[in-house]
């Protein structure tokens, strides 16, 4: 009932601030016929530190963590199975008058779009005090002054006067700026960002990003940044998850699954961005073809019509989330192994036919 | 102040409309069949001769070419003088004013009838979006539609005045004359709104901003009556400013019913008489009304949607 | 039993109206009169006639304005409702110069307006001037009609006036006994002006002007210094027994019928003739069934017409081809009566019983046809010359079930009648315009009035549009003209009737009009409420003998 600002106790012993697993999230195709939108799903934040979900849109990445808010039901879905243990706390057993008080207290949310996260009829104070005081004890001229502080904190100049303003008199970067204000208002332990700069200008992605790693980093937040820029995710990300189709395919830390990617798909994110792997070329290879359908076929590798290295075997086997090449926490979901030279070779003890 | 520069903006445009409505009753009537001079004197026993008949043409005005008949009556209706009435001799601005509270009591008592009522069936249909409690309300509403507004006032007479004896069955004066009435015209209104409410609520509870709201610990009721109604309720003012001129339209219905004295039935009167002066002055006036209701709905939205505001 | 009613007494009459429809009359008649109670009334408006003007002489021709105003003026002389007898009323007594153009009045010398101020000469020469006032038209067009032979009205002393006429005209004292020709107060309708008289009125009648929310409901109060009754009704010479009429104005017939159902009011005129029957079984309730005089409701012809409606045979068919009594059971549930005559039967003597229409007889009607050279064609409609017999019939929207069966019975010998439907006002410019029509049905009670002499109006050349509006059938037959002309000046009824007689039935024969429905004016009253007494046209009401007992006096509380 009683909420603090004070930063929570830290749990000896408990290795991760947020521990995802197995999760699986589905939704209405109408009457009770519920499809699959993602498949064991497991993901885990350390404190302090910042994890990057990288894939396309439709991949599960925002329905990940919509499930893990509690947000699923209202969007028509529900979470079938899975934990989602996040200071000690299962998440998903919660009440939704208990989910309400970490959300946007202790979790705080970043939207990609900040035009329409923000409510438009309503002044950016407005939305400020009333989260502010739906946490806190403030009083209204309290959190007002907060968010005054809070504007100031995320550098938007003339923060009195764009207090009063309404959203749609900001521009898209100050508008993402409220919104991170808006995250850490309440001093959350995790920030879950997802697609935060996507419908920003190039030029002040930067600066929205710098800003996000700044505050978040000298208060030791927690953060969850989601994205389908593997550069964004570059950026800011020291572990990285990529998710294909509702399922993660490959997971460590930023250095491995950068530097040495061992899922097909990967690298082709990886090869489709000018600088970071992959031949230089002229035109920028993107990965060709669609993700396969939600609620489709069980059997193999959901990635393999579109894998340059697929063979029968991927049509028929679903390869397991695996570590590979001992090297501990990078994990990828392939039959195959990648060398740096981009060679595909059989994993230990599996057969190949290519 | 922009909010000035935007209704200064829309009242400018004002007048075209009017000019074109008055041109339209104005060139309407003159379709319309019938003699108005006639049908004064129809009835009288013996001598009427045409030199009477073409005097009071004359005195009216009557036999003046269009164009200039046109002109002499919006030159006169700029300094609110709508003309008089051939049938009775009075003034038509007096007539309406007279006649004008009774109508506007009326309304405005539909209209409030037909918000509160039909904003809540909305607004429990879409949180009840597929259940029950929206079915049924959306076949009421649908049901209630298609209804013959006479009709329902018929029967609305013989059960709750006549038969349960609960108010009067007609006449004007305390709220017991009006609850029979306005409710009537209001609910027909309120369907409208109700339907329009749910698809309005249901659009809006999608939107982005309401689960960002969710994201960030909002509570479900704050949720409902300031995140979404707020946004919402901007298509159901427009439908609101729309309805009051059905219900204007209406009360022609409703009044003759309920024989209440009002605009609508001044109107009636008039057409039956072909009273030209009354029927254009009250048409006139009517969508004067309207437009100006009109006109304060964008201003409303200005006040509920900021965004507009600017864009003036 | 209503043909007997005008050879019977007024006493009789009065208890007849009293008792007429209640299934208890028994005690009604017999009861004893007693003071106070109101009576609340609810009109309908059928039309365009509604509460504009109070002014008796100028406010137009609405006649439930005048039923209103009826309660609050007193004209000069008044006529029996029955006999149609003139009698006095301000004037105690006249005399006629031999010329007939000569009127000399003597009035009472005991009545006041509601002020105190004495009525006198100066207020009837006033009042006369004022009607025939050109300056009042078009609003004053009915009064000036029944005056068309004035020439001047002169108060020799407060107690005498001397009216003269150009012309003699017969009509005159019943056209004086007209509530157009209320007498108004000079001295008050100088002050206030003629529109602060409409709105607020003041008379020398037995009710005297409380309030009127225009369009919603008017009051009048008994006069308690009312003396000067007319002679036929029983509270001759003293005041009304009533405290209070309200008079409200409820157009739509289920509203009406529902507002005596429900006791917001007491009394309703209009009654719808399908509700006629609730209240005829329920001893809650009476109806007073009030018979119209004039002209019947029925068929207009364009005799002028260069089509078939303009040959008489045709009508003469048409005459015969409609069955009456199924146009009142099917669209009125039998409660009018079928009209015969070119007026209505309660005009009494005036009445040419040999000129009667002939019954419904589709056979003869075919046989008309046949002999006129209307052949049967194909698809049934008949032709001549490579003419089809078609017609077309206006009607308003009141009459259009009505119109629709006649379309149905006409198809049966082979008329074909292609039925316009329109407002009534479209209807009577149809009628009284310029351009030729065939057959029409617009005023649906045809013309109210209490003397033949309407039929010098109605069938008199004079009047084809567009030189006048009333002879809407554009009679012009020259031994017609003569006969009426004749007619209006006599002062001598015997040669009236017979003229009158005649006319009745050159007309008939040339079947200009085809009376088909005589429309009773029906009062539905609350039983205890007694008294209402029909004027001679049957249009009109007077309420000076109206009272209520003292059972509906506790139970009905009024709004």
């Amino acid at each position: 009932m009683t909420t603090t600002v004070s930063t929570p106790p830290v749990q000896e012993g408990s290795e991760f601030l947020l521990d995802v697993q197995d999760l699986r999230a589905e939704f209405r195709a109408g009457g009770n016929r519920w499809v699959p939108v993602t498949h064991d799903v497991s993901l885990s934040v350390r404190r302090g530190e910042v994890l990057g979900v990288v894939g396309e849109s439709g991949s599960g990445k925002s329905v990940s963590m919509a499930s893990v808010l509690g947000l699923m039901p209202y969007q028509g879905g529900r979470v079938a199975q899975g934990r989602a243990i996040f200071d000690g706390r299962d998440l998903l057993t919660l009440k939704e008058r208990e989910l309400r008080q970490i959300r946007g207290s202790k979790i705080g949310v970043i939207f990609q779009d900040p035009m329409t996260s923000l409510n438009p009829v309503r002044s950016i104070q407005r939305q400020m005090v009333e989260t502010l005081r739906a946490h806190t004890s403030l009083t209204s001229a309290e959190a007002k002054e907060r968010a005054l502080e809070l504007l100031r904190l995320v550098r938007i100049p003339d923060a009195a006067r764009r207090l009063r303003a309404y959203p749609h008199e900001l521009s898209g970067g100050m508008r993402q700026r409220v919104m991170i204000a808006i995250a850490l208002s309440c001093e959350p332990e995790l920030i879950i960002a997802d697609e935060p700069t996507t419908a920003l200008d190039v030029t002040v992605q930067a600066d929205v990003l710098a800003l996000l790693r700044q505050r978040t980093r000298e208060r030791g937040v927690s953060v969850v940044i989601i994205s389908h820029d593997v550069g964004v995710i570059a950026s800011l990300a020291d572990r990285i998850a990529v998710m294909y189709a509702g399922r993660v395919v490959e997971s460590g830390s930023a250095r491995q699954v950068l530097g040495h990617p061992q899922h097909p798909y990967t690298l082709g994110l990886l090869e489709s961005i000018p600088g970071v792997k992959g031949p230089r070329t002229e035109r920028l290879p993107s990965i060709p073809g669609l993700p396969p359908r939600p609620g489709g076929d069980e059997m193999g590798c959901s990635f393999r019509d579109r894998c340059r290295f697929a063979v029968s075997r991927c049509a028929t086997e679903r390869p397991a989330l695996a570590e590979v090449g001992g090297e501990p926490q990078h994990r990828a979901a392939c039959h195959f192994a990648i060398s740096d030279d981009g060679r595909v070779v059989p994993r230990e003890g599996v057969v190949g036919d290519a | 102040m922009p909010l000035m520069r935007f209704l200064g903006a829309r009242l400018v445009s004002v007048i075209p409309v009017m000019l074109g409505v008055s041109m339209l009753t104005f060139g309407l009537l003159y379709l319309m069949p019938g003699d108005p001079v006639l049908l004064l004197v129809s009835g009288v026993e013996g001598d009427v001769a045409s030199e009477q008949i073409q005097q009071i043409r004359e005195e009216f005005g009557l036999d003046d070419p269009l164009p200039m008949q046109y002109v002499s009556f919006v030159g006169a209706a700029l300094t609110g003088d709508l003309g008089r009435s051939i049938h009775q001799g009075h003034e038509v601005t007096g007539l309406i004013l007279e006649a004008l509270p009774n109508t506007l009591e009326l309304t405005g008592m539909a209209l409030l009838i037909a918000a509160l009522v039909g904003i809540s069936t909305g607004v429990i249909a879409s949180l009840f979006h597929g259940r029950w409690p929206d079915r049924v309300s959306m076949f009421g509403s649908l049901l209630w539609l298609s209804m013959p507004e006479f009709w329902m006032a018929i029967v609305a007479i013989m059960v709750f005045a006549s038969w349960l004896g609960w108010f009067p069955v007609f006449g004007a004066g305390g709220i017991e004359f009006l609850i029979l009435p306005a409710t009537i015209l209001g609910l027909r209104s309120a369907a409208a709104i109700a339907r329009l409410t749910r698809s309005s609520m249901l659009e809006v509870t999608h939107a982005q901003y309401i689960m960002t709201a969710r994201a960030r610990g909002i509570g479900e009721p704050k949720i409902l009556w300031v995140h979404a109604l707020r946004n919402a309720i901007i298509p159901i003012v427009t439908l609101l400013g729309l309805q009051l001129g059905y219900l204007l339209g209406s009360t022609v219905v409703v009044e003759v019913v309920f024989s209440r004295p009002g605009v609508g039935s001044l109107l009636i009167d008039a057409v039956l008489d072909k009273d030209v002066p009354v029927i254009r002055g009250t048409v006139l006036f009517l969508a004067v009304i309207y437009v100006l209701v009109n006109l304060i709905v964008d201003a409303t939205y200005g006040l509920l949607d900021p965004r507009i505001r600017e864009a003036a | 039993m209503r043909r007997s009613m005008k050879a019977v007494g007024i006493g009789v009459t009065l208890a007849l109206l009293a008792g007429c429809g209640g299934t208890e009359g028994g005690g009604e008649s017999d009861a004893e009169r007693v003071d106070g109670g109101e009576v609340s009334i609810a009109l309908p408006t059928t039309e365009s006639f509604d509460m504009n003007s109070l002014d008796p002489n100028v406010g137009g021709n609405r006649i439930y304005a005048h039923t209103i105003s009826m309660t609050m003026f007193d004209q000069l002389v008044s006529q029996e409702p029955e006999s149609g007898e003139i009698m006095p009323w301000i004037a105690e007594s006249w005399d006629v110069s031999d010329d007939g153009l000569e009127y000399t009045f003597q009035l009472r010398d005991d009545v006041t307006f509601w002020d105190g101020e004495p009525l006198t000469a100066e207020d009837v020469a006033f009042t006369f001037e004022r009607v025939v006032d050109p300056q009042y038209m078009p609003e004053s067009a009915f009064a000036a009609a029944s005056m068309s032979a004035f020439e001047s009205a002169e108060a020799v002393d407060d107690h005498t006036v001397v009216v003269r006429l150009e012309q003699p005209q017969a009509a005159f004292l019943a056209n004086v006994a007209r509530n157009f020709l209320s007498i108004v107060p000079k001295h008050y309708v100088e002050e206030v002006g003629d529109e602060g008289f409409a709105e607020e009125p003041m008379g020398s009648g037995p009710f005297t002007f409380v309030e009127w929310q225009r369009d919603g409901h008017l009051t009048v109060e008994r006069n308690p210094d009312y003396a000067w009754g007319p002679p036929f009704t029983e509270t001759a010479g003293s005041a009304p027994s009533v405290e209070r009429l309200t008079f409200t104005y409820v157009p739509e017939d289920s509203t009406r019928t529902a507002a005596l159902q429900s006791g917001q009011v007491n009394a309703i005129m209009g009654v719808p003739p399908l509700s006629q029957e609730s209240f005829e079984g329920n001893d809650q309730f009476e109806v007073v069934e009030i018979q119209k005089n004039g002209q019947p409701g029925g068929l207009t012809f364009d005799t002028s017409s260069p089509g078939p409606a303009g040959e008489v045979e045709v009508r003469q068919a048409i005459s015969l081809a409609i069955d009456r009594e199924a146009l009142n059971s099917a669209v009125y549930d039998s409660k009018h009566e079928p009209a015969y005559f070119l007026l209505e039967e309660r005009m009494g003597d005036w009445v040419n019983e040999e000129a009667r229409f002939p019954d419904f007889d589709p056979d003869a009607a075919a046989e008309v046809l046949d002999e006129a050279g209307w052949q049967e064609g194909p698809g049934g409609i008949r032709s001549k010359d490579g003419v089809e017999l078609s017609l077309d019939a206006t009607t308003s929207t009141q009459m259009q079930r009505t119109m629709t069966l006649i379309q149905s019975q006409l198809k049966d010998i082979g008329i074909e009648l292609n039925v316009d439907v329109v407002s009534p006002a479209e209807a009577s410019a149809v009628i009284q315009g310029e351009d030729n029509y065939d057959l029409a049905w617009g005023n649906p009670i045809g013309w109210t009035n209490g003397m033949p002499d309407l039929l010098y109006s109605l069938y008199h050349s004079r009047f084809i549009p567009p030189n006048g509006t009333s002879n809407e059938t554009r009679t012009s037959i020259p031994e017609v003209d003569s006969l009426l002309e004749s007619a209006v000046q006599s002062l001598d009824d015997e040669q009236r009737r017979e003229d009158f007689d005649q006319v009745q039935s050159i007309v008939g024969d040339y079947v200009s009009y085809l009376p088909l429905l005589s429309f009773n004016a029906n009062i539905a009253v609350a039983s205890g409420v007694h008294g209402i007494m029909p004027e001679r046209r049957g249009t009109y009401v007077y309420f000076h003998d109206v009272w209520v007992s003292e059972n509906l006096q506790q139970s009905w509380p009024g709004n």
